[in-house]
């Protein structure tokens, strides 16, 4: 039922913007898409003695992210270390979700209702550390949680505590470190959301006799969840992966998933092993993400 | 005295909250940015001040060879990013929409969704197999890499400007018979502007920051200035190291800065 | 000088698929002032559109001085379009939006500079040359968009909705002037609207749509005397429908019977047996009754004071509601009030018969 002339205008309008996206494509292909499809092929293959793989199919690698082989009666059983790190990474990426959300909340409500003008100088007080490199970050944390650091001389001082704390290279430093250093990704997307709450909806139910608790459960909170929702994915996702940080304030002590899948493309010389459990932390990202959108679609459902 | 008249937006608490979170978000920054001006041999004792650690810095060869190449892998990436973001903006925005959009919104955001982690490990699985097959390890694999993780931050901002606008002033241009290549040169460009170059700074700062891909896919004897300070770490906090992140973190403040700028600017335009 | 043949308009393909536009005909003639006028949603925008080029017609062809520009894109159509919300370039100066079209079809710089200067005096902006878009006030805007729709000397201006954003009194003003610039440049308008005030001040001929169909072209009185069918005269002015039916037709002459209220002689071409329903106009009604013409008895149920007229709802004895217009004056004797008995009666000449039947 299209005319000829607008059937030709969509074939020209479809080429061209095919046209336009085509370098993103290309680039995104070749750089990130292909080398995925390379890691799903490398899990399956065998380890070489020096690093690399030799060409042959196996299915050790995915064996081996969970289970281990008895070295005296060769049964199967679960790879104790494996699991730690595994229980740790979620432990500490889960922990860390909560505390950004636990402090990004009030962070992001504040700033979202100051005056225009303290809001747009705490705004870019907020989005500095988005943009300041996440290792100088890092290294902030480290100064001051250190044997003699701040917070050590601090609480000396106050007589708070006879022996300096040992914070470094413990969970704590790990979970303490990546909440300071993904709590802006927190922030921007629930600060995007408070924004967005018409204070007269407030005011009306005010007016309609609810209590500040039920205000806030019942209209403000609503208009935040979506944004929680969002800076959660952000957090959570890099938080479950990281490397940095761990490697920093964890040193060798406390190992997330990201350090044991670099380790078996240094010491443990096992690409196919890294493989594997590179597809499978991806495999849980995905889920997350099955979930996330599980979640907000039955919101918006019942809206 | 008056009571505080009452606030529908008050919440009792949060101000405290918010107040000790900035706190915490500052205070080890400062800390560090102080300590780059210690006189002193270590780190933890304050000696005076001086600027003896950023002369060392400037002085060293690794540090300036590093940031050297970390300012061209960012440039260089940041450059073909902005430019392919900004054609994938144009062709994913605005219109009744095409057979594939959403295929095409899917792939350019896919670095997103994938821990760096993973992603170095297969960039260097990847590259290892062409070093060996070409022989090359210059720094075309750094800036490969950078470009296709660059490409979804610098898409953001493009992409968000372009949605703010009005589609009718494109209309306009052809009504008043400018062909589609001047209305792109002088109606869509000068609007998206301000879209374009916040969607470089950000891939810039990005690439810039780039630690964990970075130290998977550098050849051997390469270091962006990321990877040289974390291989620095290894041998413990020396102060260059803190000069250099405290020059970091101004570079930072001065983009934010001219970031909010451009964004204040673009919005009355 | 411009004639649609056909035109029509299809979204999305196979069961999803929704038409704006159905076979739409008509034809404008030079320095004509055209609207089209219809509630939201009626196509009326949607046409503006295929007519500028901003959309492919699914069918059909556009004649412009016998030519057809259907295949072509809005930039190779002689007709220039000034948008609802004005689209002003904002990163351009008054000057420098009005110059845009002259400068695109590669006029010289003299040229341009005159025209400009010529625009800017015709909708007296000239000091505002310089200005930035975005300082200027919504009334400015309006004639700026004017002025540079106008500089390239389009044969045909297309505008859409130009005066909804501005406020009642702007708006009475600028229904002048659009008419005055008209009227002084000889240009054709095309002129979209909603508002049937507006429509009827300005127009030469409406076209009055729903649903896609044009349902009436008509100069601005014809359409308010001689509606065709039920919507028109619906959506134009305030109208009474009363169930009617032609018992018998002959030479232009209907006779009608309309229920309760009797029989009367209806100058129509209806055929005996149509659908109709008699509309009859809230001021043409008659209070009390009169010699030889139909009439009815009711009670007042409110009475709404409007200033030069008051507006009655009756109700007649048979239950049937009834909108009657008085007009107050000092010698014109009290106006009924509130719950008053009252008698009306209707001249068979204000009575239109109309397609549609009552409901």
């Amino acid at each position: 039922m299209t005319s000829a002339a607008e059937a030709a205008r969509d074939r020209q309008d479809s080429r061209n913007r095919w046209a336009l996206a085509s370098p993103a494509l290309i680039l995104i292909g070749l750089f990130s898409l292909a080398p995925m499809a390379v890691v799903i092929l490398y899990s399956f293959l065998e380890p070489g003695r020096y690093g690399n793989v030799v060409w042959a199919f196996s299915t050790d690698a995915w064996v081996s992210v969970m289970l281990e082989r008895d070295i005296f009666d060769d049964t199967l059983g679960l790879a104790d270390a494996h699991v730690a790190i595994f229980w740790r990474s979620i432990k500490l990426a889960a922990a860390t979700t909560l505390l950004t959300a636990a402090f990004g909340v009030p962070l992001a409500y504040f700033v979202a209702t100051r005056t225009a003008k303290w809001r747009n100088l705490l705004l870019f007080l907020i989005t500095v550390p988005f943009w300041t490199n996440l290792l100088v970050r890092t290294l902030a944390i480290q100064e001051v949680i250190r044997k003699d650091g701040l917070i050590n001389t601090v609480l000396l001082k106050l007589h708070l505590i006879d022996a300096p704390l040992q914070m470094l290279f413990t969970d704590f430093a790990v979970g303490f470190g990546m909440t300071y250093v993904y709590l802006p990704l927190m922030v921007l997307p629930v600060y995007a959301a408070v924004e967005r709450i018409d204070f007269r909806l407030v005011e009306a139910a005010y007016d309609l006799y609810a209590t500040r608790w039920t205000c806030l459960r019942r209209v403000i909170f609503p208009v935040i969840r979506p944004g929680l929702v969002a800076g959660s994915i952000l957090v959570f996702i890099p938080s479950l992966g990281a490397y940095v940080t761990p490697r920093v304030l964890g040193g060798g002590k406390s190992l997330m998933l990201g350090n044991l899948i670099e380790l078996q493309f240094g010491q443990g010389r096992n690409w196919p092993l890294g493989a594997a459990l590179s597809v499978t932390l991806l495999i849980l990202i995905v889920a997350v993400l099955i979930v996330q959108t599980r979640l907000t679609r039955k919101e918006t459902g019942h809206a | 005295m008056r009571n505080r008249p009452f606030d529908v937006r008050h919440v009792p608490g949060f101000a405290a909250i918010a107040i000790a979170g900035f706190i915490v978000l500052y205070v080890p920054m400062l800390v560090l940015s102080a300590y780059s001006f210690n006189s002193g041999d270590t780190i933890g004792q304050w000696e005076g001040f001086s600027l003896r650690w950023y002369f060392a810095a400037f002085q060293n060869d690794d540090i300036q060879r590093a940031a050297l190449l970390s300012v061209w892998v960012a440039t260089i990436a940041g450059v073909i990013a902005t430019a392919s973001a900004t054609a994938a903006a144009l062709a994913t925005s605005r219109g009744a929409g095409f057979r594939g959009q959403t295929l095409v919104m899917v792939v350019v955001n896919q670095p997103l969704m994938v821990p760096e982690i993973v992603m170095a490990v297969a960039l260097l699985i990847l590259f290892a197999g062409i070093k060996v097959a070409t022989g090359y390890t210059g720094g075309a694999y750094l800036i490969a890499a950078h470009t296709a993780f660059c490409i979804p931050f610098a898409y953001m901002p493009i992409r968000a400007r372009l949605d703010s606008m009005d589609h009718n002033l494109e209309n306009a241009a052809a009504d008043l018979y400018a062909g589609p290549w001047t209305a792109f040169r002088r109606v869509t460009l000068p609007l998206l502007w301000p879209g374009i170059l916040a969607g470089f700074m950000l891939a810039f700062v990005i690439s810039l920051d780039d630690v964990v891909i970075s130290e998977f896919v550098k050849s051997a004897g390469q270091e962006t200035l990321p990877t040289y300070m974390l291989g620095q770490l290894r041998r413990g906090v020396s102060a260059d190291v803190y000069a250099v992140s405290t020059l970091l973190l101004a570079i930072s403040i001065a983009i934010v800065a001219v970031f909010f700028t451009i964004n204040k600017s673009g919005r009355t335009g | 000088m411009i004639d649609l043949h056909q035109i029509r308009k299809t979204y999305g393909v196979g069961a999803l698929a929704v038409t704006a536009l159905h076979d739409v005909n008509f034809s404008i003639a030079e320095n004509e002032f055209f609207t089209l006028l219809g509630p939201s949603g009626c196509g009326k925008t949607t046409l503006l559109r295929v007519i500028a080029g901003f959309e492919a017609p699914s069918g059909g062809a556009i004649l412009l001085d016998g030519r057809d520009i259907a295949p072509l894109p809005p930039n190779k159509r002689p007709v220039n379009t000034v948008f609802q919300n004005y689209a002003l370039f904002p990163h351009m100066t008054v000057a420098q939006n009005i110059a845009f079209g002259l400068e695109c079809l590669g006029k010289p710089c003299a040229e341009v500079r005159d025209t400009v200067e010529r625009m800017l005096d015709l909708v007296q902006m000239a000091h505002l040359a310089a200005r930035r878009v975005s300082a200027l006030s919504g009334g400015q805007q309006q004639r700026v968009a004017l002025a540079r729709a106008l500089a390239p000397g389009p044969r045909i201006l297309l505008l859409d909705e130009p005066l909804s954003a501005l406020d009642m009194k702007l708006r009475k003003d600028m229904q002048l002037e659009l008419k005055r610039l008209q009227k002084n440049t000889g240009i054709t308008f095309i002129f979209v609207t909603h508002d049937q005030e507006e429509a009827m001040a300005m127009s030469d001929r409406i076209a009055v749509m729903s649903n896609g169909r044009v349902h009436q072209i008509a100069a601005p009185r014809d359409l308010y005397d001689r509606p065709a069918d039920r919507f028109v005269g619906s959506f134009i002015g305030e109208s009474n429908f009363l169930p009617a039916q032609i018992t018998a037709q002959s030479g232009g002459v209907a006779q009608v019977d309309l229920g309760p209220i009797g029989q009367a002689q209806v100058a129509s071409d209806l055929p005996q047996g149509a659908a109709v329903s008699a509309l009859i106009r809230p001021e043409h009604i008659q209070l009390g009754t009169a010699p030889g013409l139909p009439a009815l008895s009711g009670r007042v149920e409110t009475a709404v004071f409007l200033g030069t007229d008051t507006q009655l709802h009756v109700v007649t004895d048979q239950g049937l509601p009834i909108m009657v217009r008085v007009q107050n004056g000092i010698d014109l004797g009290p106006v009924p009030a509130q719950g008053e008995r009252i008698t009306l009666s209707l001249p068979p000449a204000a009575i239109r018969l109309v397609t549609g039947a009552a409901a």
